[in-house]
């Protein structure tokens, strides 16, 4: 034993080209994962968070090598691995730098959970026969002695033996998710990933399975990678959490600590999607606004600019919070050039019609309608700034886009998108990529998050 | 482990002491073994009995088996021990098969049809006597039918108004030499059972590794395989057996082999697109993540999660060599010398106005065996899906 984490991810990439052409010419890469770095201490849990399409999964994959990651390291210091390295010390611990004998060894050290239990296991195979295969791929040839371990373990998983010749069809989803556990066990592991293991389940039924989770982990020392996009289930599961946006980690911390000290716009909002059992709580939730940017072309700066609700102002504004990101909002979608004045002039129109006005809408209106769309305020509370929003709003009625566009990209922008904000302490072992709490150690006024 | 027993629980496995290794299975033994023998058998053939000796001359069986017949041979192991004996072995799918299989009314008689036909044309030779020319029975009537006194030299049964009635001497009648149709007919039986068999034997090999391989590898080997499926697909197979035939003489081997090889492009289509949709599952991750081999993610996992579309496939692919046999035979394409339904059918072409029943009888048979594989084929793929079952019934 060691004081080495189990396992260190370092830098781990994943980019999956992006193709086009007869000579497949890489135009372009989607960077699901781009650069992701945390450890996971034996016997620990860590929580990887973040909304569909984040990159978890893909992280989860290229750190068991499911897909080969495009850089980075995986450093794995299991038992058997570290003596393996005492007897050949050329031999690196770098998962992604494994050949096949040794892949498979790892094999026996880290297993998976997969999301979906209707499509875990092989419909034409018994489960116990699923179960068992991993004894027989690494040549377990006993088979009276594969079948008694399978039986053991589905005891212990909280099914009965006599189920070890039935199919997967036989069973409900929670059940399976206990059989998926037993199959993941069965090379008795020293680290499990778990993608979503419960999110595809009842409530009811969640809770009895994460209690099995934590009892088994308990019983047989495990590390755990959970994996989920739900904040609750990680709540009750992790001792650590790393919140995950468009491939990379923007806060890492101790689960108390990320809960009661947030330190990232993001992870406040993932937070105040938790349902709350207090019908009495006035806290508002946080809804992140715009679409998720595609891991193709990430924005520049801080990839959450675009949709976080703290976005900073530059010092010469000192408008609402909420004005301030729908002005920025604004901004972008003019200079993409998704503003349609002429479509809201005549829905503005249809409903007038009603009313015996056949004439289009005026333009006063049309300038109100498009702030109203935009949950800009009537005035903005800096003069300035007013100002320029009224020019711009001239500029697109006129037709002129592009002057509207360039107008609002050269006066309002931020310093999130300036530069990328760096992984810094935020106190014990809590690290967070913001300029905003960077400055401040804190938010100024907690929204709609509850410290207790 | 301080115990000799070894531990069975998964956390105490102690792995450096566990060897490693295939592990062989019963099927694959089975298999092994008949492979084995008939190996030696082929070579006993091949090197021990004189060039026109019947093979079994020595236990007093006057057949010489031919290279068709070790080929079929081989088809019937394969098909024992990888189709009939996993039904076995997993008594309980089977049972869930065969409910779900019952069902199909049609597809029950079809299969008790093909059965009939399978075990007939299987025994039927070795206690049939072979049909042999008798010119003086020549053109006798089925059970049932009459024929003008005028075309018969001897007739076998009572002769009412000057036409000649059949008799359960002749139950299918005769031909125009006098051979028994209904002899002539279990001996094609054989005949059908051989080339359905080692031409499907073929195709479902290299379909099945094709389409698979394809689909799981993906990439450059998914690219050049299908590439030389497209080519292999234009290729006009009909010419290459025309000229075949000009070149050696029709032999129904070749036009076996022809078929088996020259006809597996569809097939290794479908199984790969099918297949595709099954590389995506999770389990198969799984497995990947247990550390398994290329080659057990495939046979183990893919294969048999393809079967459903491999059986459906061969179902349609048979009554194509069928029909396909039958028209070359009409055309005088075929073998000559093998007693294949189409032979029969083509046999009596010229005497249909006055002895029909030498054409439709083999006629029948063929599209009734057609026929069965459909409607076989059709309720297969209803019954061999047990995802439709899981979604029924959740």
């Amino acid at each position: 034993m060691t004081d080495d984490p189990l396992l260190s991810v370092r830098n781990l990439e994943k980019h999956y080209p992006i193709t086009e052409g007869v000579l497949s010419r890489q135009v372009g890469a989607a960077r699901a994962v781009d650069g992701i770095s945390f450890d996971i201490a034996k016997g620990e849990t860590v929580g990887l968070v973040g909304e569909s399409g984040c990159g978890k999964s893909t992280a989860a994959s290229s750190i068991i090598r499911l897909e080969e990651p495009t850089g980075g390291e995986v450093i794995f210091n299991g038992d058997r691995a570290s003596s393996a390295t005492t007897a050949n010390d050329e031999r690196s611990n770098d998962v992604t730098e494994f050949d096949d004998e040794r892949l498979k060894a790892f094999r026996r050290d880290a297993q998976m959970i997969f999301q979906d239990p209707s499509s875990s296991f092989d419909p034409r195979q018994t489960i116990g026969g699923s179960i068992a295969e991993p004894l027989e791929v690494h040549g377990m040839n006993d088979r009276a002695r594969r079948r008694a371990i399978v039986e053991n373990l589905l005891e212990d998983v909280g099914l009965a033996a006599a189920e070890y010749d039935r199919y997967p069809h036989e069973f409900s989803g929670g059940q399976k998710q206990r059989i998926a556990l037993a199959r993941a066990l069965v090379l008795n592991p020293d680290l499990v990933i778990a993608d979503e293991p419960v999110s595809a389940l009842d409530v009811s039924i969640r809770a009895e399975i994460l209690s099995l989770i934590d009892d088994l982990q308990d019983r047989y020392g495990l590390s755990m990678l959970f994996i989920s996009h739900d904040m609750s289930v990680i709540r009750d599961v992790c001792d650590r959490v790393a919140v995950m946006y468009l491939g990379e980690i923007v806060e890492i911390a101790p689960t108390g600590e990320i809960f009661s000290n947030p330190q990232h716009p993001y992870t406040e909002a993932l937070l105040s999607a938790i349902p709350t059992p207090d019908p009495r709580s006035t806290r508002e939730d946080i809804e992140l606004k715009g679409k998720v940017p595609s891991p193709t072309n990430p924005p520049a700066g801080c990839s959450f600019h675009t949709r976080c609700h703290r976005v900073i102002q530059p010092d010469e504004y000192d408008l609402e919070q909420s004005h301030w990101r729908a002005l920025l909002t604004f901004r972008d979608e003019v200079a993409e050039g998704t503003v349609d004045v002429e479509k809201t002039r005549q829905a503005l129109g249809a409903d007038a019609a009603g009313d015996g006005d056949d004439e289009g809408a005026s333009d006063a209106a049309v300038k109100r309608q498009l702030r109203t769309n935009f949950d800009l305020p009537e005035t903005l509370s800096d003069r300035e700034a007013e100002g320029t929003l009224t020019e711009a709003l001239d500029h697109l009625l006129g037709g002129e886009d592009d002057r509207a566009g360039e107008l609002l990209s050269t006066t309002f922008t931020t310093p999130c998108e300036g530069t990328e904000p760096a992984l810094t302490d935020r106190g014990t072992d809590h690290q967070a990529a913001c300029f905003l709490t960077e400055s401040e150690q804190s938010f100024r006024e907690p929204v709609g998050v509850r410290t207790d | 482990m301080a115990t000799d027993e070894p531990s069975t629980r998964f956390d105490s496995v102690d792995w450096e002491e566990i060897g490693g290794g295939r592990e062989l299975t019963t099927n694959f033994i089975g298999v092994a073994v008949s492979v084995g023998a008939l190996f030696v058998l082929v070579l006993y053939d091949v090197f021990v009995v004189p060039g026109d000796t019947p093979t079994f001359a020595a236990v007093g069986w006057g057949y010489d088996v031919t290279g068709l017949d070790w080929l079929f041979a081989l088809s019937l192991v394969l098909f024992g021990f990888y189709g009939v004996l996993p039904l076995y072995q997993n008594a309980r799918m089977t049972r869930y098969y065969w409910r779900e299989f019952r069902r199909n009314r049609p597809a029950v008689a079809s299969l008790a049809f093909l059965t009939a036909v399978f075990v007939i044309g299987l025994l039927g030779p070795l206690f049939i006597p072979s049909p042999t020319v008798d010119l003086f029975a020549k053109y006798q009537p089925p059970v049932g039918f009459e024929v003008a006194r005028t075309y018969v030299i001897n007739c076998a049964g009572p002769v009412v108004n000057g036409a000649c009635q059949g008799t359960w001497q002749y139950p299918l009648g005769t031909t125009q030499n006098g051979r028994d149709i209904f002899r002539m007919i279990v001996y094609g039986m054989q005949v059908t059972m051989k080339l359905a068999f080692v031409a499907t034997l073929i195709v479902i090999v290299i379909g099945t590794a094709v389409g698979t391989v394809s689909a799981y590898m993906g990439g450059m080997v998914d690219e050049v395989l299908m590439r030389y499926v497209d080519i292999q697909q234009s290729f006009p197979t009909l010419i290459l057996y025309l000229l075949v035939v000009y070149t050696y003489g029709g032999s129904l081997l070749l036009l076996v082999l022809l078929f088996g090889l020259f006809s597996w492009e569809g097939t290794a289509r479908y199984v790969r697109s099918n297949a595709l949709a099954k590389t995506e599952e999770e389990y198969i991750k799984a497995v990947q993540l247990s550390g398994a081999s290329v080659y057990r993610v495939i046979r183990r996992h893919i294969i048999p999660n393809t079967t459903s579309s491999i059986v459906t496939d061969l179902t349609l692919l048979i009554p194509g060599f069928l029909l396909a046999e039958a028209q070359l035979a009409f055309l005088g394409l075929g073998d000559s010398t093998v007693p294949s339904w189409g032979q029969l059918i083509a046999a009596g072409r010229s005497d249909l106005s006055f002895a029909p029943w030498i054409t439709l009888m083999p006629g029948f048979v063929l599209f009734f065996t057609i026929l069965a594989f459909n409607f076989l084929g059709d309720a297969l793929l209803d019954a061999i899906n047990p995802e439709a079952q899981a979604e029924a019934e959740s």
